[in-house]
């Protein structure tokens, strides 16, 4: 099994908190500490709320009134892998799933090929989760390839392609 | 066109096999010997239907087979040595405890017969979410044409009783012909698959939700609640097929709460061939009860 690049996650995890923090309002959390251990899910990360109104900004002029955005009109996080592939940095979505953990790359696949060794046919890489969030897992190829037995759902933001994982749901 | 691939060899630590004769039914397990264990194969795929192509006779597969039994780049028409057998039996008790791709099997050894056509993979189209087909060409010319399916026993749906032996695949389905959403269709694992045998299912969106391309169309099946899931790993490359009329090639899974099955449509598929291949044929039954094998196309 080929180590993580530690190296590369870092730099995609810190992207990510800045973009978390501007999708949000708010500062970078303050136990943001780039040294953790990044491959365990990230669990505490507030998530938007479109059960609730969504406000717009405050208007600089008085002219413009501010609005209030109906739940059925706030953007809704993507769903699909297949719409997540492409969507530009800063996409919020909610993915479901089976993972799969192979040559030290996380996958959420919209698809499996079914072959004697599954593997994705529609996947997008995954940073921030580990395999503790498969629950239960199958291993193949001498353990090289882990994969969860059952699809999970991951909560994120799109940047550079990846889904940077906010957190994650096992299987129930 | 034909671009030559890797070749594989003996070299590569296996004997090729030297088995003459045989069928090419759909249907059956395909797979290679493991280099790492001779007697064993690579986790396997599923042959869909028989086929004529560039002068030989062979077998319809999914493309990323090729990509998972040989490491063949994705989308590379290639040729290549490689020869094994179809339907690699287990003979004497057999088992793959540590080969745990097969679960179905769970003690002592595999033993491949190879009592089925030598063939090899010959021609592939596959790319991520594209064309998913291969054709594997048998090495032999003693290799008979087949329009059966070779169904094992097992799988948890029966097509109008049907439960495994030989099925009689007399047309293949064009596009413009189409069987309607809400068809009730099937699919053939082999006997290698994690579940072999027959599932079957109700089209649910045509065209599906994956592996939408411009070429190939893809259609989700959603799985009838006795076969869900489906074949599962191993039986991609399959026979889809509905009454005696071939519909595709299976591809796998869409990991949605519903887990549809997708398969590449025949039609597309057999004009691509065609077009490398203008004498491309596909092979059926005269009857629906059997009789002689003739030339089909969509």
């Amino acid at each position: 099994m080929k180590p993580i690049d530690i190296a590369r996650l870092l730099l995609v995890i810190g992207a990510a908190l800045i973009v978390l923090a501007s999708c949000t309002g708010s500062s970078l959390p303050t136990d943001a500490d780039p040294q953790n251990d990044t491959t365990q899910a990230v669990e505490t990360v507030p998530q938007n709320d479109t059960t609730q109104p969504v406000e717009t900004a405050p208007q600089t002029s008085s002219s413009v009134p501010a609005t209030t955005v109906p739940p059925d009109e706030a953007v809704q996080p993507i769903a699909s892998v297949r719409d997540a592939i492409g969507a530009p940095t800063g996409t919020e979505v909610r993915l479901f799933g089976k993972a799969v953990f192979t040559d030290g790359v996380m996958w959420l696949c919209g698809s499996i090929l079914q072959s004697g060794i599954p593997s994705c046919g529609e996947g997008i890489e995954i940073v921030g989760i580990g395999v503790d969030a498969f629950g239960e897992t199958q291993t193949f190829l001498a353990g090289t390839d882990i994969w969860s037995v059952e699809p999970i759902t991951v909560v994120g933001v799109i940047h550079d392609g990846l889904v940077v994982a906010i957190s994650s749901q096992p299987p129930e | 066109m034909i671009k030559e691939g890797p070749t594989v060899t003996e070299s590569d630590g296996c004997a090729l096999s030297t088995q003459t004769g045989g069928t090419a039914n759909g249907g059956r397990s395909l797979t290679v010997a493991d280099p790492t264990d001779c007697s064993a194969p690579k986790p396997p795929c599923t042959a869909a239907f028989g086929v004529y192509f560039n002068g030989k006779q062979g077998v319809l597969t999914a493309g990323h087979c090729a990509t998972v039994l040989l490491g063949v780049p994705q989308g590379q028409h290639f040729v290549t040595d490689t020869v094994e057998g179809l339907d690699l039996r287990c003979v004497n008790p057999c088992s793959v405890a540590t080969k745990g791709y097969f679960p179905n099997y769970t003690s002592a050894e595999y033993s491949a017969t190879r009592s089925y056509a030598a063939l090899r993979p010959y021609y592939n189209d596959y790319t991520l979410g594209w064309d998913d087909y291969a054709v594997w060409r048998e090495r032999y010319a003693s290799t008979q044409p087949s329009g059966e399916l070779y169904i094992v026993p097992g799988g948890t749906a029966g097509l109008n009783g049907f439960f495994g032996g030989f099925f009689h695949i007399t047309s293949f389905a064009k596009d413009s012909q189409f069987p309607n959403v809400g068809t009730w269709v099937c699919q053939g694992a082999g006997n290698l698959a994690l579940r072999g045998g027959l599932h079957c299912g109700f089209i649910e969106n045509n065209p599906g939700i994956t592996f939408t391309t411009t070429t190939h169309r893809s259609v989700d099946i959603e799985w009838g609640v006795l076969s869900k899931p489906g074949g599962g790993e191993g039986s991609s490359g399959g026979p889809w097929f509905y009454d005696n009329i071939g519909l595709g090639i299976h591809t796998g899974v869409s990991t949605g709460p519903n887990f549809w099955g997708s398969f590449e449509r025949i039609e597309p598929v057999f004009i691509q061939l065609q077009q490398v291949s203008s004498t491309t044929k596909l092979y059926c039954m005269s009857s629906a009860t059997g009789g002689s094998t003739v030339t089909c196309v969509p």
